[in-house]
C-alpha cells in the first residue's frame, strides 16, 4: 500500500464558506438597520432627535445585553454540547437561555413606564425624545432579545442561510416600518417613540422567517421546560465576555462622549465623528467574520477536532487583518471619499485629517485582534483571557489613558491613546496567555488542552479504493497502538463500510468530494467519527429485516458488529459515530 | 492480497490478507479466469486476515456461478473476527464453512 491519507480541511472550507457569507450579510444588513435608523432620524426628526438617540445609546446597549450576549454565549455552549452529541443538554442550554433571556427583557418591558423617564434625565439634551426613545425600545425588548436569540441559535443549529434571512428580512422591514410609524406618529409628538418602536416591529415581521427554522426537520434544539442541569454555569460563563463587554462599551463610550462633548467644538467634533465612526466600518465588514467563531469553533471544540479548529480560526483571523487591511487603505488613500461617505463637513485642511486618520488608523490591527480574542477564548471554555481582554481595552487602560490625553494634546491625544490601548491590549494578553497555558497545561495561541487520547485524523476524496485504503490504515493504527486485533479489524471494517456507503449512495452527482474520518483510541472504547457533506443521510434509521437468512449489507454489518452507532447532523455535515467497545482477546 | 491455486480433486484457493472492495474485485477477476474443472472449491482462509461486505459477496457471486454447474463452495480455517463477520450476516448458514 503506497498510498497515505493524510488530513486536510477541504470539507471544513466548504462549510466555512456556507457560514461565512450569511454572517456577513446579517452583520451587514444589522449595522445597515442603526445606520440608516440615524440617517431617518435625523432627516425626519432633526438635529435634536438625532443627539437625543445618540445620548441615549448606552442604554440601548444595557437592553440589548440578554438577547446578544445570552445569544452570544448560549450559542456557543449548544454548539459545544452539539460537538459532543449531547443533544439533550444542548436543548436544555438552548431553552434555558431563551427563558432567562425573554424573563429579563419583559421584566424590562414591564418597568419600561416608570423607569424611562429618570433615565432619559440622566443625560443632556431633549429630556422627552430621549424618553420616548428609551421607552420604545424598553416596550420592545422581548422581540428584539427573542430575535436576537433565535438567530444565534438558527446559525447554530444547521441553518446560517435562514438566520441571515431573518436579519436582512427584519432590518429591511425595520426601515420601511421606521418612516412609517415616523410619519404616522410625528404630527402627534411622538415620532422618536416610532422610530425606536421600529426595531421591535421589523423583527416581527423577520419573525415570520424564523417559522422555517422551528418547523424545520433538520432543526434539533426544540424547547423543553426542563432545564435542570442545563449548564447555567457554563452558559453564564461564555455569556459574561460578552455581556460585560456590552455593558463596559457602554460606560466607556458614556464618559468619553461626556468628556469630548466639553473639550471638542467645530472641526475638532467634525473629525472626531468621522474617526469614531470608523469603528463602525470596521465592525460592518469584520463583525461577520467573528460572529461564526461560536458557531464553528465552539462545535469543533465540542468534539475535540483541533485540526478543524485551528483551520477555521487561522482563516478568521487573517481575513479579518486582511479586511482590516484593506480597510486601513482605502481611509488612507482616500480620505475625501471617505469623509464623504459620512457626508461630513469638514472645513480644515487635509493633513490634518490624513495625520489624525493615520494614528487611528493603525491601532485596528491591533484592534481586530482584541476583537477575536474576546469572541475566541470564550468558545474554547477559557474566559479569563477575553474578560482580561475586555477590562483592559473596555476600562483599565483606555478610560485613565483617553481622558489624560484627551487633555493633554486633544483629538491626536485621543487617537494615540486608542492605539496605545489596543497594542497595550494585545501585549498583555498574550503575556497573560503565555503564563495561563503553563498553569492549566494548554498550548500556543490557541490554548487548547493536550488531549489525553491517541487519535487518527484524516480526510479523504470519494474515490472507492480510499474505502480500503483507509480502513487498512485505521487497523494498523490501532494495532500499532496495542488494540486488540478482533476491534482492530472491526473498527477498519466499520470505516469501510460507512465509507464505501458514502461513496456509492452519498453524493448526487459525480463530484469531488471529501470525507473526515477520525478515531480516538480511549482507555476501555474506539470511537470512530465519519463526516461528509454527502445528502442527509442517518444510517440509524434503516431498517433491516433481522430475520433473513443472510445480508451483504455493509450497513447492517457494522450496525450489528460494533457496539454502538449514533447519527447527528451538524454544520449541515453527517456525522457517524461508531463505538467499539475493548473486550480483548 | 495474495491469490494462490492449488489444482488436484479439488481447487484450493489460499487467500492472504484482506478480501475488501479493492481486492475482492481482484479476486473474482483471477477466479473468472480459471477454468474450473473440480467438483468443489475451498477457500483456504487461515491467512485472510479481514473480509468486508464486499468480499462476502465476491464469496455469494462464486458461490451462485458454481452452483450453477453443480459445484459446491467450502470455506476452510477462518479466523475468529472474519468467522465472526460471517456469523453476524448469516453467511454461515449460507457457504460451507469448516
Amino acid at each position: 500500500m503506497t498510498t497515505t491519507l493524510k488530513r486536510n480541511s477541504k470539507l471544513i472550507n466548504r462549510k466555512f464558506i456556507t457560514y461565512l457569507i450569511p454572517s456577513i450579510l446579517m452583520i451587514f444588513a444589522m449595522q445597515f438597520g442603526s445606520l440608516v435608523d440615524g440617517i431617518l432620524i435625523g432627516n425626519y426628526l432633526g438635529p435634536t432627535a438625532l443627539s437625543a438617540s445618540s445620548l441615549v445609546m448606552p442604554i440601548l446597549y444595557i437592553v440589548q445585553i440578554p438577547g446578544f450576549a445570552l445569544g452570544i454565549g448560549g450559542a456557543i455552549v449548544v454548539a459545544t454540547l452539539l460537538g459532543k452529541r449531547d443533544v439533550i443538554g444542548a436543548k436544555k442550554a438552548y431553552s434555558f437561555s431563551i427563558i432567562v433571556g425573554m424573563s429579563i427583557s419583559i421584566l424590562f418591558a414591564l418597568i419600561a413606564f416608570p423607569v424611562a423617564e429618570p433615565l432619559a434625565s440622566l443625560f443632556g439634551g431633549d429630556t422627552e425624545l430621549c424618553r420616548q426613545y428609551i421607552l420604545g425600545f424598553l416596550l420592545t425588548d422581548p422581540i428584539i432579545t427573542y430575535a436576537l436569540l433565535i438567530g444565534s441559535f438558527m446559525a447554530v443549529d444547521n441553518s446560517p442561510k435562514l438566520s441571515s434571512v431573518f436579519y436582512i428580512v427584519s432590518n429591511a422591514a425595520k426601515v420601511g416600518l421606521e418612516v412609517l410609524l415616523i410619519t404616522v406618529m410625528k404630527d402627534s409628538g411622538y415620532g422618536m417613540l416610532g422610530a425606536a418602536l421600529s426595531t421591535g416591529a421589523g423583527y416581527l415581521v423577520g419573525a415570520i422567517v424564523t417559522i422555517f427554522y422551528l418547523t424545520s426537520k433538520k432543526k434539533m434544539l426544540t424547547l423543553t421546560f426542563n432545564i435542570r442541569n442545563s449548564g447555567a454555569k457554563s452558559i453564564f460563563k461564555a455569556t459574561s465576555a460578552s455581556a460585560i463587554n456590552m455593558f463596559l462599551t457602554a460606560i466607556q463610550m458614556l464618559i468619553v462622549n461626556i468628556f469630548i462633548g466639553k473639550l471638542f467644538t467645530g472641526d475638532e467634533l467634525v473629525l472626531y465623528g468621522l474617526i469614531s465612526n470608523m469603528v463602525f466600518l470596521f465592525d460592518l465588514l469584520c463583525g461577520g467574520v467573528l460572529n461564526i467563531i461560536p458557531n464553528l469553533c465552539g462545535i469543533f471544540y465540542g468534539e475535540k477536532d483541533y485540526y478543524s479548529l485551528k483551520s477555521v480560526t487561522r482563516k478568521i483571523y487573517w481575513i479579518n487583518i486582511g479586511i482590516t487591511v484593506l480597510i486601513s487603505l482605502f481611509v488612507l488613500i482616500f480620505p475625501g471619499a471617505y469623509c464623504a461617505i459620512f457626508g461630513a463637513d469638514y472645513s480644515g485642511d487635509i493633513a490634518t485629517i490624513n495625520s489624525v486618520l493615520w494614528v487611528y488608523l493603525i491601532s485596528f490591527i491591533p484592534y481586530e485582534i482584541n476583537k477575536f480574542s474576546t469572541n475566541y477564548y470564550p468558545t474554547i471554555d477559557k474566559t479569563v483571557p477575553s474578560m482580561v481582554t475586555v477590562f483592559l481595552r473596555e476600562l483599565i487602560i483606555v478610560l485613565p489613558l483617553t481622558l489624560v490625553l484627551l487633555h493633554t494634546n486633544g483629538l491626536m491625544g485621543y487617537c494615540m491613546a486608542c492605539w496605545i490601548n489596543e497594542v497595550a491590549t494585545v501585549i498583555i494578553v498574550y503575556i497573560f496567555i503565555h503564563f495561563y497555558n503553563k498553569r492549566k497545561k494548554c498550548s500556543g495561541i490557541f490554548m487548547l488542552e493536550k488531549l489525553d487520547v491517541e487519535s487518527f485524523d484524516v480526510s479523504l476524496d470519494n474515490n472507492e479504493q480510499n474505502a480500503s485504503i483507509v480502513s487498512e490504515q485505521i487497523t494498523e493504527f490501532a494495532k500499532s497502538h496495542n488494540i486488540p486485533n478482533r476491534e482492530s479489524q472491526i473498527v477498519g471494517l466499520a470505516a469501510e463500510e460507512m465509507v464505501d456507503n458514502i461513496i456509492n449512495h452519498g453524493y448526487k452527482k459525480k463530484s469531488h468530494d471529501y470525507i473526515d474520518i477520525n478515531l480516538k483510541l480511549f482507555k476501555d472504547t474506539l470511537l470512530l467519527r465519519i463526516r461528509d457533506d454527502g445528502v442527509p443521510f442517518d444510517p440509524t434509521k434503516v431498517e433491516f429485516d433481522e430475520k433473513e437468512e443472510y445480508s451483504t449489507s455493509g450497513l447492517k454489518l457494522i450496525k450489528n458488529i460494533t457496539d454502538k452507532m449514533t447519527y447527528m447532523r451538524i454544520l449541515n455535515l453527517n456525522n457517524t459515530v461508531f463505538e467499539i467497545k475493548l473486550k480483548g482477546e | 492480497m495474495e491469490i494462490s491455486m492449488k489444482r488436484g480433486e479439488e481447487l484450493v484457493v489460499a487467500l492472504k490478507g484482506r478480501l475488501d472492495t479493492v481486492t475482492s474485485v481482484e479476486f473474482t477477476d483471477a477466479l473468472s479466469k480459471e477454468e474450473i474443472k473440480e467438483a468443489k472449491v475451498i477457500i483456504e482462509a487461515k491467512d485472510l486476515e479481514y473480509i468486508s461486505s464486499a468480499g462476502l459477496r465476491a464469496l455469494l457471486a462464486l458461490k451462485k456461478s458454481l452452483a450453477a454447474s453443480n459445484k459446491a463452495l467450502e470455506i476452510h480455517n477462518l479466523n475468529p473476527v472474519c468467522q465472526e463477520v460471517f456469523k453476524v450476516t448469516g453467511f454461515n448458514n449460507i457457504l460451507t464453512v469448516k
